[in-house]
Parts: structure tokens; C-alpha cells; sequence
């Protein structure tokens, strides 16, 4: 049912089926499935944690952007383009986190890459 | 941050586990962990790149917690001001979850170099209502006290605000007095074989530590804690009919019928687990309300009584009328069988105005028995009234 091999009681009832406009880091303006791999879902520290199988998504654009720069002043490098999508019920189940904009979503088995076009890509850099 | 070589730790031994994660925005900014013995730890990532991670640690304490669920105090505050006024850093790969560099920073010094921003926050939530102790963090702790440790958690909506006298009253006393009476502990010498420890609110929970044979081998105690976990694990009558005859009296079953009808009263649900540090291994159970209605009948069976009078012609051996219930005890003279029980009361009176000659006259007695069978858990009951006696012209030789 999932794409990834998710532990028990994941994803938490609170994750529901929605169609959202969202926004995501890619690591180039061409997405590709690494784009789409949980960075740490094979780690053993983490094998347990239902987030370690989501992919991050955030409400609007300055969110998204704003999750890259924090994350970098970590030394990470997330990527250099922001993708605009559009999230269906049918991709998988999101989590919206109201505060800070972040969605986490855990797609089903049934998403495809293919199908899955951004409306939009933009370099971080150039606005 | 540039740490000082002279915290460094040559050999890190706490083994983390991450049992929550409270900001997981591509990256795991702030976890929630757990060592091996149960201590929590509140997890933020400083750096992180391809290859590895690295996090700050402050212990934490359930309490300290939800005053950081509640906003009384910020995440950067926790770690400014660690309960235990030091700070670890370790630096993890991410592959293998391998340490690759860890330190131990007194808050002071910290507190210099903190890189946490004042105003990072995120909802704290989940972790601070963990029902259970897990298996492997009992065992460990059980090991580290050399005791049996037996812990009790109860559950119900009546007691996620504050906890309830029936929480105490009703359930947890009566299963230590479960304890006790097996153990054969009384009140004078309790403190020196069992001791509480791990209370947990939102909902009852409490560890008890018990050590009666005070050695390593424990065997009394793990006897007795093996059957109590039977008896709450018993759910049909055969449970029950092989559980009676390891309780010396029926005291557990008056105990154990308060813990059942106050768990179908406040729809309750109590957990327990229990762990023997010798033979390493945990015994759990769990009674909820439909398993409690369940218990609740086996405990209550009851069958028709049965009433029986007969006559029985011989002597009086014993009367005592000085007390509440005067009794007696009768010699039938056809086969010397002796009969003890009670005067009704309204013979009680003829009883003290006859003068009866105790031993020598000759009575024709009518008693009255009343007869209640066993059940799975009660033994056979047996009541004799004297409703009546007439002396008969005769003495015994």
C-alpha cells in the first residue's frame, strides 16, 4: 500500500487524504527520484520513526525557502530549486503542521514520478 | 560551535534510541530519546551533512517536559538550563548510527556556545503520556536493583487530569496487599522488602521493587510474583482452579474482587509487567473492563443453599452464652459424633433460664444446617443453628 516499508502505526491517524498546492526542494531543475528518497529512512537510529518515511513539503513558497536556509545554517544542502505541486488524495496521506507550514506526506505504493509533474520550478537563488 | 578537546569522551557507552521526533523537517531538528535504563533525553540537531549528525543532549524528566509542552519554559531554556547541569554532543554516522565523537560539557560552558535560536519552537506532545514502560528498559532496570520490579500502570479517562483516591485506594493497595499476604509481610516489616519507585501521572502508573529473600536467587518472591501475574492473567475457571491452591487464604480473593468491580466501575484499564532480574524474563497482563465483567462472574458464582433440620438425640459438651452469637457443641449418642454451631437467638434465653446439666442429661436436639457448596473460588460453607432441644427422660451412664 506504501512506497516505502513503513513501522507499525504509520502514518498517524491524523494524516488524511487532500489536495494541496505545496512546495518542495529539489536537488536540480529536473526532478528525479532521489528528490523523492527519505534522507533517513535506512538509518538504524530512525528505522522506528514514522517522519523518517515522509516527504517534506511546505504550504507556501517562503516556507519551503525558509526551511532550506535553516537547514543549511546547519551545513545541509537540501538542493537549489523549489518545486511548486500539486498533492492529490490518490498520491498518499499528508500531515499539515499549521505552524511552521511543513506537510508531511507518505505516498502510496501507487505513486509514480512520472505522474507526479510540478506546476512550476524555480531557482532558490534567484529570488 | 567549537568545543573544547578537554570534555571530549573516549568511550561514549549510553545507547541512545529515538522514540519520537518532534521536528522532522527533512532533517531530524529535535528528537525525543531514551537510554537503556529509561532516562529521556531531548535531542537537537547542529550540523549535519552527507555523512553524519550531530546532536546536543539534554536529559530531561517527564515533568520538565510538560513544561515545555505547556510554553512555560522554551526549548532553548531546557538546554540552557539542563536538570543535571551538563550537556552531551555526539556526532553520529548516519549509515550505521555509529558514535564517531562525543562530549560531556558542564551547563556553564555551554551555555556560552549554545546554538539553539531563542525562539525555535515546536509542539512537544505524545511522549509525555508513554502508557508502558518498555520490555527491555524494565529488564534493565530490574537488573540494575537486583529486585523483582512489578509495575502497575492504570488507565482511564477519569484520570488523564489528576489521579483519583480509587486509583490508590482501590486498585494499587489492594494488589500490594496481594504482596504482602503471599509474601506473609506485614505492616511492621513492609519498608524492608518492597519499595515504589517510576510514579507516573496521567494515569497511575508506579514501579513496585521487591526483595523479601534479600540474596540474588530471589526464589520466594519470583514464586509469588509469578502466581499474582497468573491470577491476573486468569480469565476462565480453570485458571482459577489451578491458582487456588498456590494462595495460602482467601484474602487475595477479597482484594482482587475490589481491583475487578473498580475497574468495571470507572471503565478502567490496568496494566501490569513484571520482571525477574535472575531469570531475565517479563511477564505481562492487562485487564480491561469486558475481561474484568468476565473475572467478576467466576468470582461471584454462586449456588443454591441448602437448608437441612434434623433431630439428633445426645448431650450437651459446651455451651458459651457470654458471647455476642452463644454457642454450643453437642455428643449424639448414636455414634459420638460432636456438633458445633449457634443458638438461635430465640432460644438463647431458655438456654440461660434452664440450667442445663452439661454432660449427663440427655436432650433431643433440633438443628438446623445451612449448607453453601464450593465454587471456583470459595470453599464449602457450613452453618448449624440450634432452633430447639427438649430433654428426654434418660441420663447417660
Amino acid at each position: 500500500m506504501w512506497k516505502e516499508n513503513l513501522p507499525d502505526k504509520c502514518p498517524p491517524i491524523e494524516a488524511i487524504e487532500m489536495n494541496n498546492i505545496c512546495y518542495r526542494v529539489l536537488k536540480k531543475n529536473e526532478p528525479s527520484e532521489k528528490d523523492f528518497i527519505p534522507l533517513f529512512k535506512d538509518s538504524p537510529r530512525y528505522r522506528q520513526i514514522c517522519q523518517a518515511y515522509a516527504i517534506s513539503f511546505f504550504d507556501t513558497y517562503d516556507n519551503a525557502v525558509a526551511n532550506f536556509y535553516k537547514t543549511l545554517e546547519k551545513g545541509k544542502v537540501l538542493g537549489n530549486y523549489i518545486a511548486e505541486y500539486s498533492v492529490i488524495e490518490t498520491d498518499g496521506r499528508q500531515l499539515f503542521n499549521r505552524k511552521n507550514g511543513h506537510i508531511s506526506v507518505w505516498f502510496y505504493s501507487t505513486w509514480n514520478l512520472n505522474n507526479f509533474i510540478p506546476i512550476n520550478i524555480s531557482s532558490i537563488y534567484d529570488n | 560551535m567549537i568545543i573544547d578537546p578537554k570534555y571530549k569522551i573516549e568511550e561514549f557507552t549510553i545507547n541512545f534510541n529515538v522514540i519520537e521526533a518532534f521536528d522532522f523537517r527533512d532533517v531530524p531538528n529535535l528528537l525525543l530519546e531514551k537510554d537503556s535504563i529509561g532516562n529521556l533525553y531531548l535531542s537537537y540537531l547542529y550540523n549535519i551533512n552527507d555523512e553524519s549528525e550531530e546532536r546536543i543532549y539534554v536529559q530531561i524528566s517527564k515533568e520538565r517536559l510538560s513544561e515545555i509542552s505547556e510554553k512555560n519554559i522554551s526549548i532553548y531554556e531546557a538546554f540552557r538550563r539542563p536538570e543535571n547541569k551538563s550537556i552531551y554532543i555526539i556526532e553520529f554516522l548516519i549509515e550505521s548510527a555509529k558514535v564517531v565523537s562525543s562530549f560531556l560539557i558542564p551547563d556553564y560552558v555551554f551555555s556560552e556556545i549554545n546554538p539553539i535560536p531563542h525562539d525555535y519552537d515546536v509542539e512537544i506532545f505524545k511522549a509525555i503520556s508513554i502508557p508502558e514502560l518498555d520490555s527491555v528498559e524494565l529488564l534493565n532496570y530490574s537488573e540494575k536493583k537486583q529486585k523483582l520490579i512489578f509495575d502497575f500502570y492504570l488507565q482511564s479517562k477519569n484520570l488523564s487530569n489528576n489521579i483519583k483516591p480509587y486509583a490508590f485506594y482501590k486498585v494499587f493497595t489492594p494488589l500490594v496487599e496481594i504482596i504482602k499476604s503471599m509474601l506473609e509481610v506485614d505492616g511492621r516489616n513492609a519498608d524492608k522488602y518492597l519499595a515504589f519507585s517510576n510514579f507516573r501521572q496521567k494515569s497511575l502508573g508506579i514501579s513496585i521493587e521487591i526483595n523479601y529473600s534479600q540474596d540474588f536467587f530471589l526464589y520466594k518472591e519470583s514464586e509469588v510474583m509469578e502466581t499474582i501475574v497468573q491470577l491476573l492473567n486468569a480469565k476462565d475457571k480453570k485458571d482459577f482452579e489451578n491458582l487456588i491452591p498456590k494462595f495460602r487464604n482467601e484474602r487475595y480473593i477479597k482484594e482482587y474482587s475490589t481491583i475487578i468491580r473498580t475497574i468495571i466501575d470507572n471503565d478502567a484499564n490496568l496494566f501490569t509487567a513484571y520482571a525477574n532480574p535472575v531469570t531475565k524474563v517479563i511477564h505481562k497482563s492487562n485487564i480491561n473492563r469486558e475481561k474484568a465483567e468476565i473475572v467478576k462472574s467466576i468470582i461471584n458464582e454462586t449456588y443454591e443453599t441448602i437448608e437441612d433440620i434434623e433431630d439428633i438425640i445426645g448431650t450437651f459438651l459446651d455451651i458459651n452464652i457470654s458471647t455476642k452469637e452463644p454457642s454450643f457443641v453437642i455428643q449424639a449418642q448414636e455414634d459420638g459424633l460432636l456438633v458445633k454451631g449457634k443458638f438461635e437467638t430465640s432460644i438463647t434465653n431458655k438456654v440461660i433460664e434452664d440450667f442445663v446439666n452439661i454432660g449427663k442429661e440427655v436432650y433431643k436436639f433440633t438443628i438446623k444446617t445451612i449448607y453453601q457448596p464450593e465454587t471456583v473460588v470459595k470453599s464449602e460453607n457450613i452453618k448449624r443453628f440450634m432452633i430447639n432441644y427438649e430433654k428426654i427422660n434418660s441420663t447417660k451412664d
